[in-house]
């Protein structure tokens, strides 16, 4: 899987976050002050503008203090029953519609099915939940400020803060409900999608003995859901399938007097959720110097760096916190390398490599050396004794791993003038497997996370736009929040071509993106306007809410467990939005004329 | 009371009205239907006649598919613009090397766009070349060479008998499986394919005949009147026949000299001698066929000849004389020296001259005596017309190296070949083993029988990929001898072949790529 | 004199577009107030500004100039929404509820326990007279039962200030009595309530003191019954005179140097006619016994 930004534990980043978080939105409360007094002086004089945002200011902390949970609930629930009444179940319907036809557009021949069942559920989940928030929360109070139900509502003792949170309470309960209702529905549409059994001919099963009445066989299944596996009975007849397509099944022999037949179980380990142990990565260049970075072989995707075969050049992950009881049975190292030739070699062999693991205070190494397996999952297991490099007997956790729990682990490329590649998240110790459905539950807190921005937001601008323009605004801003990275490229002038101003005249004049504009009055002002351009972008690159971070979909479908500090720092990072939007919501609110 | 039946009976009116236009409804617009082997069980209404004649329905085009009419439905109009999105993203996951979702997403392309013939090559050539070679493991590069050649399958299957996609097909199974670096490997596994071939015998799996099978279907669909795009017509009738010489080889590359390799080079003598009686057309469209140059290079000669008697045999030689007068003086010169005598300019020299020096038809036609004029401008324009046939063949005879593979299969046919190529692959065998002295044997007696093909069959000396395996074998020879301590023969038996053919060899490093 | 429970102090509302310029200008400087356990008509054609006075003393609006205040306070104080029941004049209640769901929501608003909100619910809803309708939702009830349940909410916290707009406007003459007789009620019940309407009879009848507007400026305040009294003319009703007392009445009224302006049978107004009809049909339905009656039902 690749994973671009390091992960930070969740208590080194709350500072990091609660200090920008305080900066930003106290830069927000002052300017907002300052607007709005400036708006009050120029209506009603300095002295009464200055008393009037005070009230207001006072008015709205009493506001905000004194709400009553009891008219919030009875709000929310009011907000449920609309969404009933506006048949929000229509979005359940045509998710049940969805599911039923994906099988026609589900690729057959994938050598992946469980990941992209996986990703197609919760691809069809997401859009589905957040455009249903989306069209809910933004409609709903225009509505009632046109239908001027809200006059009825407005002339009872009710607070505007009370007003819109139970609207966001409402809303996001019914969004809770029915992503719930899909998370079930598409749990049981994986694991049905992913279940299939393989026939076994008896014509297709070879004995390594002479007769076929007992002692070790193997064979080759038929073909299901596109793809065989071969497999090997004991003395005993049971036994199990080799890994195809990310699974495996188990065997057993079936003897009914004279006829045979073999019985395959379900699949078993397509669905998975690994806890990784991830080190830290170095490089040595050829020479043995460490570096930074690894070889460019020339990809466009700069993500993996290349270490050079036959050359001192290595590849080092450095670990830590490594325990005894954590590995009962060895050092389970799962990793996913690239092989770069630049010559051919011998094209029915893999590369050879070699992991040597090396205590990073004594010195002590002990090598292993493997065949490169491109593109799939390898599994190295290092047992708890080995022989080091002198060939004496060493063991793995009191000789290898220090008592502080270090570990180095260096690979190499043996065959000349071929190239491994790797990235950090490319090896890993496969320390346990937690649970799938834990997993797959936690998947959907990220998108339940992304639907509560949505109804925030929807909420908030619906508070002083129409219902049509809120919905567009609403999804702009998760149309931007889905682009962050291009925005961000943008914002600090990383992608070529300049600014707004700048691309148009390069399209119009036909100027390709690395030629320079000739320096002259009009170049300064287009650079001037495009770099207050930039830096509006920055400002909203403050603001604006990062949807695809929140997102861990990624971690279920590729089978690794969702880490709790990721999760948490997802939850306070949605908190962080979500209450400064209430805030600004109900400001919003408070300051409108509501019969206007 | 009136006026509360009137609109019960307005009601009634304009139901029965239309159920009146129902039926005319019917006649027009009904579809056709066909039962489950495909032949029609009822032509339809007028509508569906027209579509059918004018092969404009889904179904003249090919499989109609619910999935694919579906989701061309949901972009709402917006077809392009999905695509273009999808075909983005198919460039990104495999910049970031993400096979799984790549495939899915061409999964939806495949939906969106069944008719698009120019993206089932791309997406094919894209699986079968570009991405496969990203995998280390021979296996997975197999795996997707194979995915590619199904792909442009299920291409066929929503446009039926589309000829460029048939010959797509013929082309990856032939020439990448059998001609890329990996071939020994590919063609193994892909005879053990059962996937692929489902029922067919294993004595047709080799993918040679697989392909050449594919290039007939190519063939017998452009015969039924399907066009063909992209391809002449000289090429592809070639592309069967050389099949089936790339079968013959293959087989000998692997070592098998018996009456199944010589019949497979009979087989691909008969079929390239078939292909140079084919009716080919040329420019204009007339038909010529390339085995009979030799017969309008004959008749032109004849033409020639009647000309020259018409006009009168003294005029040609005047003529010429005049030309050689016009010439300037290092050029006669030139043209005087004997050839041994002449210097490289002078040879240059005396070639262009004598270029200068040829009559032409016209020109000769226009020297005849007025009263013959006429008849001579008409067997003038006779002649020039045979001879632009005549350069045509020829270059179409160059592009497909014609003469080359006529003079290869018919030495191919002979004993002779078959003992020399035997005793060829005994002798590396040996080599191989570390037996010189058998090696140098064998490389002997091979080299013998080398001799007399190439001397029988001229055209041979030409091919570059035969000299060079011939020049691979020599130098293993001379190795086999020096350990022997040993001369090598001199003069060499085979030398005209290594002076024609040996190259220095590359350097053996690799460049370093930059750090 | 009683407390002012409504108090508007030289209020005036305009209203501007969305680039500040000028519209309307809907109030000028207002200044009247409501005393406690008075029924207060605001009396003007349309567009006069009695509704915008409504919403600025609701604190729908916000005053361009002057003070709105209720209860002492200012109008936009949402705590003064405790002591008040508005009654506005198309229903703004949410239709997909029906008349139990809407009390018992309105209930919650104001904070009131299960129990109180459970028996407001019956009591209003019997008072009103939905009881048969109380499960149907409100976008199925007619005119005059939405008219009902809107009192009914605006009645659920027992308010000492009702504010009534148009609430006799499109009812038939049974609703209008209605209405005006649970008008009359809440004074009794030491209740304020301050209505506005153009149906000037109705006002006549219900209200105490009026205002009217016209093009947002007060035109006359005070006492109806101060402002509609003929000064200078008696008005006497005695019941069985005979022709010779009727002629010695005129006689006493010449002597008295006054006119006799009219003297006859009184009339009784339509609007009891009509009430009293529809009583005897409801007590005895079947046709009616055509006599001097008016022509025949088709």
């Amino acid at each position: 899987m690749v994973i671009d930004t390091e992960l930070l534990p969740f208590f080194i980043w709350l500072p990091l976050a609660l200090g920008s978080w305080l900066k930003v939105t106290g830069i927000l409360c002052a300017v907002a002050i300052l607007f709005s007094y400036l708006v009050a002086a120029v209506r009603n004089g300095p002295v009464r503008g200055a008393q009037l945002v005070g009230a207001g200011l006072r008015g709205g902390i009493a506001d905000l203090v004194f709400l009553s949970p009891r008219r919030t609930f009875a709000l929310a629930r009011l907000a449920i029953q609309e969404s009933l009444h506006r048949r929000v179940l229509v979005a359940f319907a045509l998710f049940a519609v969805i599911l039923l036809f994906a099988t026609w557009y589900l690729d057959e021949a994938t050598d992946n099915p469980a990941r992209l069942y996986l990703s197609f559920v919760l691809t069809t989940t997401t859009y589905l939940v957040l455009l249903m928030a989306l069209f809910l929360s933004v409609f709903s109070l225009p509505n009632d400020i046109a239908n001027r139900t809200l006059y009825t509502i407005s002339t009872k003792p009710v607070r505007p803060s009370e007003l819109v949170l139970g609207r966001m309470l409402g809303f996001a309960l019914v969004g809770t409900v029915l992503l719930t209702v899909m998370g079930a529905v598409s749990y049981v549409f994986v694991l049905r999608g992913l279940s299939h059994r393989h026939e076994i001919l008896p014509q297709k099963v070879t004995s390594a003995g002479d007769s076929q009445a007992a002692g070790p066989t193997s064979g080759r299944t038929e073909l299901a859901q596109n793809h065989h596996h071969d497999f090997q009975l004991d003395a005993d007849g049971r036994g199990r399938t080799d890994v195809a397509q990310g699974h495996w099944h188990s065997v057993q022999v079936v003897r009914d007097g004279d006829r045979v037949t073999y019985e395959v179980g379900p699949p078993q380990g397509a669905l998975t959720a690994r806890v990784p142990i991830y080190g830290k990565l170095s490089f040595k260049d050829r020479t043995g110097t460490p570096t930074q970075k690894g070889y460019n072989v020339g990809n466009e995707w700069t993500y993996r760096s290349f270490i050079e075969g036959g050359t001192l050049s290595a590849a080092i992950w450095h670990f830590s916190g490594l325990q005894a009881e954590m590995f009962p049975n060895g050092l389970p190292i799962e990793m996913t390398i690239r092989v770069f030739r630049t010559h051919k070699g011998d094209i029915s062999k893999g590369i050879l490599g070699r992991l040597v693991l090396r205590n990073p205070e004594t010195g002590l190494s002990a090598p292993t050396p493997f065949v490169a397996k491109e593109y799939s999952t390898d599994l190295q297991m290092i047992p708890l004794e080995l022989t080091d490099d002198q060939g004496k007997k060493v063991k793995l956790f009191g000789d290898l791993v220090t008592p502080a729990g270090q570990l180095d682990i260096q690979m190499q490329c043996l065959e000349l003038e071929q190239y491994f590649g790797m990235a950090q998240p490319d090896l890993y110790l496969r320390a346990r497997d937690a649970s799938f459905t834990t997993n797959f539950i936690k998947g959907y807190v990220g998108i339940w996370l992304q639907m509560l921005l949505v109804v925030g937001a929807g909420v908030m601008l619906s508070t002083f736009l129409n219902g049509a323009v809120a919905m567009l605004a609403t999804f702009a801003m998760m149309l931007a929040g889905s682009f962050v990275t291009t925005i961000r490229q943008l914002a600090f002038g990383e992608l070529p071509g300049g600014g707004p101003v700048e691309a148009a005249v390069r399209i119009f004049t036909q100027r390709n993106l690395t030629t320079k504009l000739e320096p002259s009055v009009t170049t300064q002002a287009i650079n001037l306007f495009d770099e207050g351009f930039r830096g509006a972008l920055k400002t909203l690159l403050a603001v604006l809410p990062d949807f695809t971070s929140l997102s861990d979909t990624d971690y279920v479908v590729h089978g690794f467990d969702i880490p709790g500090d990721m999760l948490l720092t997802h939850v306070v990072t949605t908190l962080a939005y979500l209450v400064p939007i209430f805030v600004a919501a109900f400001l919003f609110f408070r300051t409108r004329e509501v019969a206007r | 009371m009136n006026r509360q039946q009137t609109p019960f009976v307005r009601k009634i009116i304009y139901l029965a009205i239309i159920a009146g236009l129902l039926y005319p409804l019917t006649l027009l617009g009904k579809p056709s239907t066909a039962d489950a082997t495909g032949r029609f069980k009822s032509k339809g209404g007028m509508l569906a006649q027209l579509r059918d004649e004018n092969h404009l329905g889904q179904a003249n085009l090919g499989e109609i598919d619910p999935s694919s009419e579906a989701i061309k439905l949901a972009t709402l109009g917006m077809r392009g613009v999905a695509v273009n999105v999808l075909w983005t993203k198919v460039n990104h996951y495999r910049k970031v090397e993400d096979w799984t979702s790549m495939s899915a997403t061409l999964e939806q392309i495949k939906k969106l766009q069944p008719n698009f013939i120019a993206a089932w090559r791309f997406q094919g050539w894209n699986l079968a070349y570009n991405i496969s070679v990203e995998f280390d493991d021979y296996r997975d590069r197999y795996y997707w060479v194979i995915r590619g050649i199904n792909f442009l399958k299920e291409g066929t299957e929503y446009n039926e008998r589309e000829p460029i996609l048939l010959w797509d097909m013929g082309h990856f199974i032939s020439q990448k499986i059998g001609r890329s670096d990996e071939h020994r490997l590919f063609r193994k596994m892909f005879v053990a394919d059962d996937d692929f071939h489902g029922n067919r015998p294993y004595g047709e799996r080799d993918n040679w005949l697989v392909g050449r099978g594919k290039f007939l279907e190519t063939e017998q669909a452009i015969a039924d009147g399907k066009k063909m795009k992209g391809q002449s017509p000289l090429i592809y009738f070639s592309n069967a026949p050389l099949c089936l010489i790339y079968y013959a080889i293959a087989l000998e590359e692997e070592g098998q000299f018996n009456e199944a390799t010589r019949n497979a080079w009979d087989q691909a003598a008969k079929s390239w001698q078939a292909y140079g009686q084919r009716e080919l057309p040329d420019a204009e469209g007339k038909p010529y066929r390339m085995a009979e140059m030799e017969n309008h290079a004959a008749k032109w000669g004849e033409i020639r000849k009647q000309l020259s008697d018409l006009v009168g045999d003294d005029v040609e030689a005047q003529l010429v004389a005049q030309l050689r007068e016009a010439l300037p003086a290092e050029a006669k010169e030139a043209l005087d020296t004997r050839p041994e005598d002449r210097s490289i300019q002078q040879h240059q020299k005396a070639l262009m001259a004598a270029q200068q020096l040829v009559v032409t038809s016209q020109n000769l036609a226009k020297a005849a005596p007025p009263e013959k004029r006429s008849a001579a401008q008409k067997l003038a324009d006779e002649a020039d017309q045979k001879l632009a046939l005549v350069q045509y063949i020829d270059t179409s005879r160059n592009i497909v190296n014609y003469l080359y593979w006529l003079a290869r299969c018919q030495a191919e046919r002979t004993d002779t070949a078959l003992a020399a190529h035997q005793a060829l692959f005994e002798a590396d065998k040996a080599y191989r083993d570390v037996e010189f002295e058998l090696a140098v044997e064998l490389y002997e007696k091979s080299f013998q029988s080398w001799r007399k093909l190439l001397d029988e069959y001229r055209p041979l000396m030409a091919d570059s990929a035969l000299g060079e395996d011939l020049v691979r074998s020599i130098k293993r020879y001379e190795r086999c001898l020096k350990e022997l301590k040993q001369d090598f023969p001199q003069p060499f038996i085979l030398q005209d072949v290594r002076d024609e053919h040996e190259m220095v060899e590359p350097g053996t490093q690799a460049p370093k790529p930059a750090g | 004199m009683s407390e002012a429970v409504v108090e508007t102090r030289n209020l005036s509302k305009v209203y501007r577009d969305f680039w500040g310029r000028q519209k309307v200008r809907a109030l000028k400087a207002l200044d009247l107030e409501v005393r406690r356990g008075e029924i207060f008509g605001l009396l003007g054609p349309n567009g006069s500004g009695k509704t915008t006075t409504m919403k600025l003393l609701l604190g729908l609006l916000f005053p361009t100039g002057g003070e709105a205040l209720v209860f002492g306070k200012p109008a936009t104080d949402v705590r003064k929404n405790e002591r008040i029941g508005y009654l506005p004049e198309e229903s703004y209640l949410y239709r997909f509820l029906n008349a139990e769901e809407t009390l018992d929501f309105y209930g919650r608003l104001f904070d009131m326990p299960a129990a109180t909100r459970r028996e407001r619910t019956k009591q209003l809803i019997d008072m009103v007279g939905l009881s048969n309708a109380k499960r149907r939702p409100l976008r199925e009830y007619s005119k005059g039962m939405t008219r009902r349940i809107g009192l009914a909410q605006a009645l659920i916290n027992d308010p000492e200030l009702i504010m009534l707009d148009e609430p006799t406007s499109g009812l038939d003459p049974i609703g209008t009595r209605e209405i005006k007789d649970l008008i009359l009620k809440l004074r009794e019940q030491g209740k304020t309530v301050l209505l506005s309407s153009h149906l000037l009879a109705d006002v006549q009848d219900v209200c105490d003191r009026i205002a009217i507007l016209h093009h947002g400026e007060l035109k006359e305040l005070g006492r109806v019954d101060s402002l509609l009294t003929i000064g200078d003319e008696t008005v006497v009703r005695a019941a069985g005179l005979s022709d010779a007392a009727k002629r010695e009445i005129q006689a006493v009224i010449e002597r008295h140097h006054g006119s006799l302006v009219s003297m006859g049978n009184p009339t009784t107004t339509l609007e009891e006619l009509f009430l009293k009809i529809v009583h005897d049909s409801t007590a005895r339905p079947g046709r009616r016994i055509t006599g001097s009656g008016p022509g025949e039902s088709n």
